[in-house]
């Protein structure tokens, strides 16, 4: 059915569109060029004092795998809470449907819902352990409606930290990561706190970014440079995704700028980089780093970010750094966590949390994510994330938005936090309002481009017809809550902010090339160190399509020349 | 092949898929090789029929319409039963939750004191993988080593992964009568990596109770000759056998699990059979069961409250996987029952054994998905149980539809 979104303000920076009134034709899941089109629409909608925007992309969101079941099955009172308020509000039928609006750990169906509630049509998990890849893309498939993929994580695996202390050549490591990210149908390479979960199975609590493992003598900026090296070599479109050393330290500012020149120039993704920009000034030894990661990063142009902003309120966070999770368990609320070592690959920790605005730490964690929003004046390289669920729920981000629009909003709020904290920020000199081509930057084209996702992120002809309409209002919290209309795939799927149909769901992977004669040599390694059989770990196209039921959108790795 | 028969997933059963003989499978487990020769008779027995009710056979597909017509019928209704794979839990909690059903899956007593005990505190743990590379020292409460044949191979520690070389203890904590019987049987087995402790049976708590003691400013009383054992090594895991575990000392496992890992690594290693099934709910529904879908909103009870179901759908994927409870419930069995196992008035559908291509992850087993071990070699290819619960629950919406 051919499809005309007449008049609507088109924003889209991929075209330098800010605010342009115009038309979008779209037909078949694709966006067409409207000067090439003589024919009537099937269906016409006027938008007249509506923003048009691609759908959002989420580049880092944890909504599948054993952490998120775990952290589930963990609190089932608060589980229990939140479907009860749905039934109370909604009935019960719907209860499984209509998630509570703040509900911080969604189940898989009210993920894909509320995501597309707020315009949001893609969303990567983050954190795939090899092992659990089938499952966490079963339950990528049974989030309905959203186009997903993940990152398999690597780092703390005993095969590659081998690797690199028996010194095997950079081609071995190649092989390994390109056979492992196309076995377990990943769209790229993560690695949290590289090396650091490893040493916590041999009880060490703390592993800077130059100290060596206990067992394997490797340095994390070792496993660093062999893997962001790896990536660049391979292709792969989305930089190392690199959850750095330390995590909600104080004074871990110093490990995250080890950790970029570890990478060598190699490009490198610092993720949820609010909890690695710390400093270790001032009474409570407790400081922001913003501005020297901000510095740095502007200085890098191969570095990218996203920012994993905390909101207020409860909580659980989940992560495969159980080092770090170990370390924090001391502050849960409630006062329970699981931590796992998990298959001689990585581990798992979940542990809920409450960040207050009257704490100072909380406090000022919340303005330390800010400022990185708005010192580094790159949106295309500084992404709009909370690391749901550990920051905060991602159905927080129109208040996110609004904070970072709106100079007036965020001055209020700055007056309800911790006055020492507020003190202690420099929110109250910047002046800096994102604009909507900002936010479309950040939120649309620029983890697509990171993602390598050609067809995603914008409105060019050729494109995926995922576009997010938007009433203009004063409050831009409003605004991004509730959208007019959402495209997905060029089906409306949310009218006036609610859901009103499933959608297309397409799981994104990567096909990357690797040399295939040294493939044997990884496969003894693998067999030697691993947990599992080598041959359990490769999941087929049949088998994603028909068995797990996540349709795959095969990607290819782009040769670079500054390799 | 991985073996879906125990939650210990051995990655090494030897399966020809293209012949799909039971001759085709090798192994050293009792308890494999049983399921499976069972398995094998009950295919040779029933050639023909892929279903039957009251003795009288059908095939499969015949009998959707007669079960979606008792489901329908009856408003409290259950699925029980053993779920191995991704695929039948998935197709059962869409059954469940689209119709009005219930599902309370067999669980040991072990895995439910447990799952309490980490609900109400979190546990720090670990997988078989990492017991079998890293962790130095073993404890093994109850005779897991019944239960699970090819753990004590499993214990091993593989020749490559750690430099210099990984020598493991074992440690059975047995009771009493128990730990002497298993002392004479130990005589001329291993002694040297594997000794006994006891403990006067129903008090299992107070020897873990004890093993806190030390840590939490007690030091007046004597150090329990087991913390003296766990303190010669450097990392201790804990696994425990189906019904060795009450809900007292779950609880007390869980706070030493936190305690210990304060000084050195201490692990637990939960080998529960419906952990698979657990990780699929809490992602449909954010509850990991037992579900009671009836009043629509999931919840989540402990068993006794669920009420008395008056229809049960059971699976039983293979014959050695636990019986449907023989009561007066109308019962219908899905998989690879024993006959004598049919109580009078159930009905029985075929479905294909579900093999499980793991890789471990979280919990091991959990990355399962279905994969026909069985059925080809007799010309007919019986259905997963997913295919069939997925039939069903197609069955009943038209059924519903026709009403409308």
């Amino acid at each position: 059915m051919l499809t005309r979104l007449r008049n609507g303000q088109i924003y889209d920076p991929a075209q330098n569109l800010e605010g342009s009134i115009g038309d979008l034709w779209f037909e078949g899941g694709t966006i067409l060029d409207g000067s090439h089109i003589d024919r009537e629409a099937d269906y016409e909608y006027d938008l007249r004092g509506h923003l048009v925007m691609a759908g959002g992309i989420d580049p880092h969101t944890h909504i599948g795998g054993g952490k998120v079941n775990l952290a589930r099955m963990l609190l089932p009172e608060m589980m229990r809470g939140a479907l009860r308020e749905g039934a109370a509000r909604h009935g019960r039928r719907q209860a499984l449907l209509e998630p509570r609006r703040d509900s911080f750990l969604p189940p898989a169906p009210q993920v894909g819902r509320r995501y597309l509630e707020m315009g949001y049509t893609a969303c990567f998990e983050p954190a795939m352990i090899p092992t659990g890849a089938r499952m966490t893309h079963a339950e990528l498939a049974d989030t309905p409606g959203l186009d997903t993929g993940a990152y398999v994580i690597l780092g703390n695996d005993d095969i590659l930290l081998r690797m690199i202390q028996d010194q095997v050549p950079q081609a071995w490591i190649n092989t390994y990561v390109g056979w492992l990210v196309s076995a377990t149908r990943a769209l790229g390479v993560k690695v949290v706190n590289a090396g650091g979960i490893s040493a916590f199975k041999y009880n060490a609590r703390h592993l800077d970014v130059d100290h060596p493992h206990p067992c394997y003598g490797v340095t994390p900026a070792d496993v660093l440079r062999v893997l962001t090296r790896a990536v660049d070599e391979l292709g792969i479109p989305q930089p190392l995704h690199v959850h750095a050393s330390n995590l909600g330290m104080a004074g871990n500012v110093e490990s995250t700028l080890k950790t970029i020149a570890a990478a060598d120039g190699h490009r490198i993704h610092l993720t949820h980089v609010q909890f690695h920009s710390y400093g270790s000034d001032g009474p409570q030894r407790f400081s922001s780093g913003a501005e020297r990661i901000a510095r740095a990063v502007l200085a890098s142009p191969q570095v990218t970010v996203d920012v994993g902003q905390i909101m207020f309120g409860q909580t659980v966070t989940l992560s495969a750094d159980s080092m770090h999770q170990f370390h924090s368990s001391r502050f849960a609320k409630p006062r329970k966590s699981v931590i796992l070592d998990i298959e001689c690959e990585a581990g798992c920790g979940v542990v809920p949390f409450r960040y207050e605005n009257r704490r100072f730490v909380n406090a000022l964690q919340w303005g330390i994510g800010l400022e990185l929003f708005l010192m580094i004046d790159d949106p295309s390289r500084v992404f709009l994330t909370t690391d749901h669920p550990n920051g905060g729920p991602f159905t927080s981000y129109p208040h996110l938005i609004r904070l970072l629009m709106d100079r007036s909003f965020r001055e209020t709020a700055l007056a309800e936090i911790d006055a020492d904290a507020a003190a202690a920020t420099s929110l109250r000199g910047l002046a800096r309002q994102y604009t909507l081509g900002e936010v479309a930057m950040m939120t649309r084209l620029g983890p697509a481009r990171f993602l390598g996702l050609d067809r995603l992120g914008h409105l060019c002809p050729g494109g995926v017809a995922d576009i997010a309409v938007y009433r203009q209002s004063a409050n831009w919290e409003e605004t991004f809550a509730k959208p007019a209309y959402v495209f997905r795939r060029g089906r409306l799927v949310v009218r006036d902010g609610q859901w009103i149909d499933g959608g297309d769901k397409v799981s994104h992977s990567l096909s990357v090339p690797y040399d295939a004669s040294l493939l044997e040599k990884v496969r003894r390694q693998y067999e030697a160190y691993g947990a599992v059989p080598w041959r359990t770990i490769a999941i087929g196209e049949e088998e994603m399509a028909a068995s797990i039921g996540a349709p795959l959108e095969q990607h290819r790795c782009t040769e670079r020349e500054d390799v | 092949m991985t073996c879906p028969f125990c939650p210990l997933h051995c990655d090494d059963l030897d399966f020809d898929p293209v012949s799909g003989s039971a001759e085709g499978i090798r192994g050293d487990c009792q308890r494999a090789m049983e399921a499976l020769r069972q398995l094998e008779e009950f295919h040779a027995d029933s050639q023909s029929a892929s279903a039957a009710c009251d003795g009288e056979e059908f095939l499969a597909r015949c009998l959707a319409v007669p079960a979606s017509a008792c489901v329908s019928e009856e408003p409290r209704w259950v699925i029980g039963g053993t779920i191995l794979d991704l695929q039948t839990a998935r197709s059962a909690i869409r059954l469940a939750a689209t119709h009005q059903g219930s599902i309370d899956l067999h669980s040991s007593s072990s895995a439910r004191a447990f799952r309490a005990a980490w609900e109400r505190q979190g546990y720090i743990g670990a997988t078989l993988g990492e017991l079998r590379h890293r962790f130095d020292t073993v404890i093994l409460i109850g005779d897991c080593l019944q239960h699970w044949p090819r753990l004590r191979s499993l214990l091993q520690p593989p020749p490559l992964s750690r430099h210099p070389p990984l020598h493991r203890r074992i440690c059975h904590l047995l009771p009493t009568d128990d730990a002497v019987a298993k002392k004479a049987r130990m005589a001329d087995h291993n002694p040297a990596a594997e000794t006994i402790f006891d403990y006067p049976p129903g008090r299992l708590h107070d020897t873990l109770a004890a093993l806190l003691s030390p840590r939490s400013g007690a030091p007046e009383l004597p150090l329990h000759p087991l913390r003296s054992w766990i303190d010669q090594g450097t990392s201790t895991a804990w696994l425990w056998a189906p019904t060795s575990l009450d809900p007292l000392a779950a609880g007390i496992l869980c706070e030493l699990s936190r305690r210990e890992n304060e000084h050195r690594r201490m692990a637990l290693i939960p080998l529960a059979e419906d952990q698979l099934f657990r990780h699929v709910s809490s992602w449909h529904c954010g509850l990991s069961g037992p579900l009671d879908f009836v009043p629509v909103i999931p919840r989540l009870d402990q068993q006794p409250t669920l009420p008395v179901p008056r229809l049960r759908l059971w699976l039983q994927p293979f014959p050695t996987a636990p019986d449907a409870p023989r009561d007066a419930v109308p019962t219908l069995v899905l998989g690879a029952p024993r006959k004598e196992s049919l109580a009078p008035g159930s009905m029985w559908v075929r479905a294909a054994i579900p093999g499980v291509e793991v890789g471990g992850t979280a919990m091991r087993g959990d990355g399962g998905v279905s994969l026909p071990l069985r059925g080809s070699s007799a010309g007919q290819v019986p259905a997963t149980a997913a295919e069939i619960l997925d039939l069903w629950a197609a069955a009943l919406t038209a059924r519903r539809l026709d009403r409308c």
